[in-house]
């Protein structure tokens, strides 16, 4: 597997997998299902019942498949600042 | 056949959210759980964790006594912050035995809150020494665990031999106000930091 797929890492359906997700079988089946909107792959392995290796291994699956999209945690490093302080200010919030 | 039910078309080329991660560490029963479900916004969520490639370097039998544990639970949490960004809190067991997920966990994190007990400060090296190597910022947070410290601070920094300008506080896990203080103090420290965002980290021996 070339790129590993972090536990926070948001992965959802495409048009695709939904088409073809009755196809699928099992867990990769479930997994598609599940991705109707952005999810964590931490929150899919809670789902499916899968530990996160394997669940890491099947959305990679997908993910080559096209039928899941992904989206990791790298943050451009110009954004990461500008991150950190949106943060901030959600905590402070509710805080 | 059912036709399946489709996402609003727009929600695909919409963009995705920015996962953000913020990894607590501490040792069993040290109060990483309830601080995370203090703060989480869904019921904390326990995934299993498999030893992975970099576990069996460190198989070696004689100074893993109960190796036939092979998977360990992974307790964590979310918070939503605004219409982009989803914060996810991650609790990792914080003995050198663990050490095998430390680099999955902190790959991508803002930083680490370190969670101690003061009677036994031992379970936390590990944690701190890992996070002072690889450069991810993080923060010390003492549980008081009946409302009293039972060791100076000062002795606490002196005893865990953090420097001097890693943060470290007092703090309640059952008091939902407290932890967001000691994530707050976490993301602080992440923004005087050069390497804000954790990278993944080769570390010899781990």
């Amino acid at each position: 597997m070339g790129v590993t797929l972090n536990m926070a890492a948001q992965v959802m359906a495409t048009r695709d997998g939904l088409l073809g997700a009755s196809r699928l079988h099992y867990e990769h089946r479930d997994i598609v299902e599940f991705c109707r909107e952005w999810v964590a792959i931490a929150e899919i392995s809670v789902h499916v019942g899968l530990h996160l290796g394997v669940t890491r291994v099947l959305v990679a699956d997908l993910i080559a498949l096209k039928f899941l999209t992904t989206r990791g945690l790298d943050l451009p490093e110009d954004r990461q600042t500008q991150i950190i302080e949106r943060v901030i200010r959600g905590l402070t919030a509710i805080r | 056949m059912d036709l399946p039910q489709f996402a609003d078309p727009a929600a695909e080329s919409a963009r995705p959210p920015v996962p953000v991660k913020i990894v607590i560490a501490g040792g069993f029963g040290v109060g990483k759980t309830t601080a995370v479900s203090q703060v989480s916004e869904v019921p904390v969520l326990t995934t299993e964790a498999p030893m992975t490639e970099a576990a069996a370097a460190l198989d070696r039998a004689e100074e893993v006594p109960d190796k036939t544990t092979t998977t360990v639970a992974l307790d964590f949490g979310r918070i939503t912050i605004d219409d982009e960004i989803k914060l996810y809190l991650f609790g990792t067991p914080g003995q050198d035995r663990f050490g095998f997920m430390w680099r999955d966990l902190t790959e991508g994190a803002l930083g680490a809150l370190v969670i101690v007990d003061a009677r036994r400060l031992d379970d936390c090296y590990p944690a701190v020494d890992y996070f002072e190597r690889t450069g991810i910022p993080f923060g010390v947070a003492v549980n008081l665990f009946d409302g009293m410290l039972t060791h100076d601070l000062d002795d606490v920094r002196w005893a865990l031999a953090v420097s001097d300008d890693t943060p470290l506080i007092t703090f309640d896990a059952r008091d939902r106000g407290s932890v967001l203080d000691a994530l707050l103090v976490v993301l602080r420290r992440s923004l005087t930091m050069p390497r804000r965002v954790g990278l993944p980290v080769d570390v010899a021996g781990l």
